[in-house]
């Protein structure tokens, strides 16, 4: 980094006596610092986003050529699925990619950064209370995840609109984008903050990265075969499998064999291990928070 | 230059009474009572490992409950936490830096935590800065600063939001003789320029003896000594301690005392330091010069260093 430098004109110092930010909207300042950080460096954020624009623009170029009369005739005589409904719920399959490794590059390094630079101090020897600071973080995240889980697949959804004859079509096509919504909010809550609950539990950093790639490639997929071999619904247990069995299950998209998850198993894993993750941060912070300034006596 | 800020508040800045904190089987505070008044301007708080000064600065902030009457600024810290650290400054022994920041970023986000608005907050991460003699410096990331910049920047972060009472936890920790007496400097005039009053937490005694006007002394969990750094040179003096200077012959004088039980350290070829036996006055010594035939120059109460004047607080465990 090019260092400025320059003179600083001191007029005088005058004690500040304008008003002061509430603490309860503190949890505001710390989301946008998140988002800073995040945008700050090349590879946290932007090239993670760049593909997920890509995945947009693919996935959109299908939905075009779904208007191709010989793959809508094909569509129609059951050879494929119908792709103005089935092009959305796969491409979430795709949309995990960019979600992942988001998660790796911030989500679960967040936490377990800030407890290695000593910034625990820095926040809990202000106003700040463990709430604002786990709010912050957690929406700052949010609105990372977002951005993959929410706003392509609502482009999406309303290019698929947009493609529609007339408007009765339309007004059909219409009836997905609060499935788009339910999924793209459950998806970007859980890809949020499970990688937070980790980044809380571990001590360092590269603890905190292993173990979530970890739980989020071989843990979850194991269970999730066991779930295949033994009961259905376990594999819902696997993050990107419930997201995908729960686009399935909603758009209706038929799949040979049952080897989806309930719908039911799938809401129900998103929204249980999201809950248990912000309880898990929610602690953590509490307890640092406490052991946070004046070191040890 | 910087004006010089003369204000009157009502109230002691810190008003303690019986404060009691444990963790668990461990009695971590035991009915710990003080009071810091707005006349003192920079209060050393002393104490060895685990006297309990970490844990007196978490109930003061606000950030551990704890049993007992205080007050912060007028606050009481059980409730009113996060309004008492938005006008307390906090400068920690450790690192507080978020990686990746310069220092006006992590000083200007530091104001904005304390709840000044983003422009006032970055105004004042400037002026902190150049406070603390970084202005040349401000833009660089923290991570590459010297350890004497980060102390610097510990400060500037501590300072930014106008605080009214500020924690120093051990500042001039790894810093060399020349950043150590700069820093020393910058506390020293930090009241007149900013009207806080600071309590600082170390265990270098000569930094307290250099900065401070008052000592509070802890040790197990109570308050064993609070005053004015003379009133804790005092404690030092055991009245059996002397310092005698002869003419010539020290060390017939030496004998003569050493013959009557006495303990004596001959500091140069004409001066000793005594200490008597219990069973002798001070006064002694001008009966035993006269049997040696020795002729006396001074005879005066040592007063001990303030290494031995804590030590003696610590070990006696003298209250206040």
């Amino acid at each position: 980094m090019k260092a400025r430098t320059g003179v600083i004109h001191d007029l005088g110092y005058a004690r500040y006596a304008g008003e002061r930010r509430p603490p309860e909207t503190l949890w505001r300042v710390i989301m946008r610092q998140h988002l800073a950080y995040a945008w700050k460096t090349r590879w946290r954020l932007k090239p993670w986003v760049v593909i997920a624009l890509a995945i947009t623009v693919g996935v959109g170029v299908v939905l075009y050529v779904s208007k191709n009369s010989i793959v809508g005739m094909l569509s129609r005589e059951g050879v494929g699925p119908t792709w103005l409904t089935a092009a959305v719920p796969f491409a979430y399959t795709w949309y995990r990619i960019p979600a992942f490794m988001i998660s790796m590059t911030i989500g679960a390094a967040v936490i377990a950064r800030d407890r290695e630079t000593g910034a625990f101090t820095f926040y809990f020897s202000r106003p700040v209370r463990p709430f604002d600071y786990v709010l912050g973080k957690l929406t700052g995240q949010l609105a990372l995840m977002a951005v993959i889980f929410l706003a392509g697949p609502v482009v999406l959804g309303l290019f698929s609109v947009g493609l529609t004859e007339t408007t009765s079509e339309a007004l059909d096509q219409l009836r997905i984008l609060p499935k788009v919504l339910a999924i793209g909010a459950l998806g970007t809550v859980a890809y949020a903050s499970i990688p937070l609950a980790f980044s809380a539990l571990a001590p360092r950093r590269t603890i905190a990265l292993a173990v979530w790639a970890t739980y989020y490639i071989m843990v979850s997929t194991i269970i999730a075969q066991l779930g295949a071999l033994l009961w259905l619904p376990l594999k819902a247990f696997d993050l990107g499998l419930a997201m995908e069995s729960m686009a399935m299950r909603l758009f209706d998209v038929p799949i040979p064999g049952e080897t989806l998850a309930p719908l039911w198993a799938a809401i129900g894993s998103l929204v249980v291990q999201s809950a248990a993750a912000i309880a898990v941060v929610f602690v953590m912070v509490r307890r640092e928070a406490e052991g946070s300034v004046g070191g040890s006596s | 230059m910087s004006a010089t800020v003369v204000e009157e508040r009502e109230g002691p800045v810190v008003d303690l009474r019986g404060v009691h904190k444990r963790y668990g089987a461990v009695h971590a505070l035991r009915g710990v009572d003080a009071l810091v008044d707005r006349r003192s301007k920079v209060i050393g708080l002393l104490g060895p490992n685990g006297a309990g000064k970490s844990t007196l600065v978490k109930c003061l902030l606000g950030i551990i409950p704890f049993e007992g009457e205080a007050r912060v600024l007028g606050l009481d810290p059980r409730t009113d936490g996060p309004a008492i650290r938005a006008r307390v400054g906090y400068m920690p022994e450790g690192d507080v830096f978020l990686s990746g920041l310069s220092a006006v970023e992590l000083c200007t986000y530091a104001a904005e935590l304390s709840g000044l608005p983003r422009t006032e907050a970055m105004q004042r991460a400037h002026a902190a800065l150049y406070y603390a003699g970084l202005e040349d410096k401000r833009y660089q990331e923290i991570d590459g600063y010297s350890t004497g910049m980060k102390q610097r920047v510990k400060l500037a972060q501590a300072l930014v939001h106008d605080p009214e009472l500020l924690f120093l936890d051990e500042p001039t920790n790894g810093l060399d003789p020349r950043a150590r007496d700069a820093m020393l400097a910058l506390i020293t005039e930090l009241p007149e320029k900013r009207g806080c009053a600071i309590i600082v937490s170390t265990h270098l005694l000569t930094d307290v003896d250099r900065v401070c006007d008052a000592a509070v002394i802890m040790h197990q969990g109570s308050v064993r000594f609070a005053g004015t750094i003379d009133e804790l040179r005092a404690r030092g003096v055991s009245g059996k301690d002397l310092i005698v200077e002869v003419r010539d012959r020290a060390e017939l004088l030496r004998d003569a005392l050493v013959a009557r039980g006495a303990e004596v350290s001959l500091t140069s070829p004409v001066a000793m330091i005594v200490t008597m036996p219990a069973a002798l006055e001070p006064r002694a010594v001008l009966e035993i010069a006269r049997g040696a035939g020795v002729q006396l120059r001074t005879i005066e109460p040592h007063r001990a260093s303030m290494e031995q004047a804590f030590l003696r607080v610590v070990s006696q465990g003298v209250t206040p």
